[in-house]
């Protein structure tokens, strides 16, 4: 009979002093602090790429076509950079000035109790004002993070970093 | 069934102007579009405006069912936003696709062979000669223009868009228009050549972690001429014109002059004679003096010929005096003046002569001829 079920290893390292439950209950000091006092909530628009009825050739979409799964609020860290005046042509003509790139730590567990996975492309929203939500893409979903940074004594990794890029309307609007 | 070869399937009701009369056509549309007998002048607002024409009507896209928009933009802030803000976001961002047009400041002179460095100093030519009336005269106006200068108009044209779909749509488009290198653009009725010079790609695809989008610019060259309207000359030429003017009956036409002295072969000839008896009175000058006679018309005498008396226009060993010597009076008699060939005489002038007579024995006679000249 096949198992398909990965093989599971205990971690020991850092035993003498630091376990499972040592590690979990960071984890709660984290969320407590990142989900509970700071409270910065965005929400993932995660596409549905089987649903999602792209161009045969270049798979690309208009923002309406775009389909995803039922948005998710989560509970980050968040750091948006300031905005940059930037022109479109190089002789300085047609500026714009777009909101800059967003990186936020979100805590792995809290996408594994919501059932959901960020992943390269996927769109957030982020409600700036009480009449604006801004999106952006995911350029870095952070899906490796067992360096030191994103571990708890390193012990295992516990959060990610994610980074996105702002988008138009003219590429996602959202609902 | 099958067609017979010379059936004609598609019957042109609006025959195409050929040749000569498509040239007439032409310059008609030039008339037209000054609303004068000259061209219409060209400047470099002209060829902005009719370059943008060409590029929102002519090579124009849509996407998604919008028109994609198309910018002028040049340095003023205000005005670039003036332009854009129908079609931004809430963020007040253009928003793709969008196509700009920049215009290199820098004009150069052109590279059209056919207006290029051939007449120097603004010389300028004739045009067409306009009939006019001034309530008088008949007349024309001559219409002088200038050689046009010769200018290259540079145009970066950038196309943007998220989607490479837009992107080959509107390449495809430029391709078409410019399949043989060159498209014509009509500003105020001249045509100027729109070359596409090289399409270049300045999309932002290596920015990683930044907005990424499209760029395509197309570098077009506006091969055309400018006419200052100003540089026209209209200067007025023939007239036809009525001179009236008063002369004295009696001046005495000089020796050289050639001009209105030959009477129309349809006047009525005239003879006068004036003779001189043996005993008659004698002149002062040893010259015999004739009898007077009176002119009862209006002649020009232009000749005579002598009967019995000797021709010395001038003296010398043969002729010892002037003869004939001719004198008339336009005062009844009072006074006579000399005079010479020809004379235009009144009716009531009196002539006479001086003669050398050859043999004095028999009469002499001077007969004078002309035809008779009213005036």
């Amino acid at each position: 009979m096949e198992n398909n079920r990965p093989n599971k290893v205990p971690i020991t390292r850092l035993t003498k002093f630091f376990d499972d439950i040592d590690f979990d209950l960071e984890i709660g000091f984290g969320r407590e602090y990142m989900e509970g006092d700071l409270n910065m909530t965005i929400i993932l628009y995660s596409v549905d790429i089987e649903r999602t009825d792209s161009d045969d050739v270049y798979k690309e979409v208009r923002s309406q076509d775009i389909r995803y799964f039922p948005p998710v609020e989560i509970q980050v860290n968040l750091e948006i950079a300031p905005a940059e005046n930037q022109t479109y042509n190089s002789n300085g003509t047609l500026r714009y000035r777009d909101y800059g790139n967003m990186t936020f730590n979100v805590y792995q567990k809290q996408l594994d109790e919501k059932l959901c996975e960020i992943k390269y492309g996927d769109y957030i929203g982020y409600r700036d004002k009480e009449d604006s939500m801004k999106f952006w893409t995911v350029v870095n979903d952070g899906k490796i993070f067992s360096d030191n940074e994103h571990t708890v004594f390193g012990y295992k990794g516990a959060t990610r970093t994610v980074e996105c890029t702002t988008v138009d309307p003219n590429e996602f609007e959202g609902i | 069934m099958g067609v017979p070869k010379n059936f004609l399937k598609n019957i042109n009701i609006k025959p195409v102007a050929r040749n000569h009369e498509r040239r007439e056509q032409l310059w008609q549309e030039g008339m037209n579009a000054s609303g004068t007998f000259v061209p219409k002048g060209v400047l470099y607002e002209d060829m902005d405006r009719d370059f943008i024409k060409l590029i929102e009507e002519d090579l124009v896209i849509s996407v998604e069912g919008k028109e994609v928009p198309v910018f002028f933009l040049t340095m003023q802030r205000w005005a670039e936003f003036a332009r854009t803000w129908k079609f931004t976001d809430k963020d007040r961002n253009v928003q793709m696709p969008f196509v700009t047009i920049v215009r290199n400041p820098d004009i150069q002179f052109g590279t059209n062979p056919v207006t290029q460095y051939t007449i120097p100093q603004k010389q300028r030519f004739d045009y067409m000669k306009v009939p006019n009336y001034d309530g008088d005269t008949m007349g024309y106006d001559i219409y002088r223009i200038p050689q046009p200068i010769a200018v290259n108009l540079t145009y970066q044209v950038r196309f943007f868009s998220y989607r490479m779909r837009e992107i080959n749509k509107f390449n495809k488009i430029i391709m078409q228009a410019f399949q043989s290198r060159q498209k014509y653009i009509k500003c105020n009725g001249h045509f100027f050549p729109v070359v596409l010079e090289s399409i270049g790609d300045e999309s932002t695809i290596d920015q990683f972690e930044q907005k990424r989008f499209y760029v395509q610019n197309f570098e077009m060259q506006l091969q055309g001429y400018i006419m200052d309207e100003d540089d026209y000359e209209v200067t007025p030429a023939i007239k036809r014109v009525m001179t009236l003017f008063e002369t004295e009956p009696n001046i005495s036409p000089s020796r050289s002059q050639t001009d209105g002295l030959n009477p129309e072969p349809e006047l009525v000839e005239y003879s006068s004679e004036m003779i001189w008896e043996p005993g008659s009175l004698a002149t002062p000058g040893l010259n015999k003096l004739t009898s007077e006679v009176i002119i009862d018309q209006s002649v020009l005498f232009t000749e005579f010929s002598l009967s019995n008396a000797r021709d010395c226009a001038i003296i010398s060993d043969d002729c010892t005096f002037i003869s004939p010597l001719t004198q008339v009076s336009i005062n009844d008699g009072v006074s006579f003046i000399y005079f010479n060939f020809p004379i235009q005489v009144l009716p009531g002038h009196i002539l006479r002569s001086y003669l050398t007579v050859v043999d004095e024995s028999i009469d002499s006679s001077m007969t004078v001829r002309g035809y008779i000249n009213v005036i």
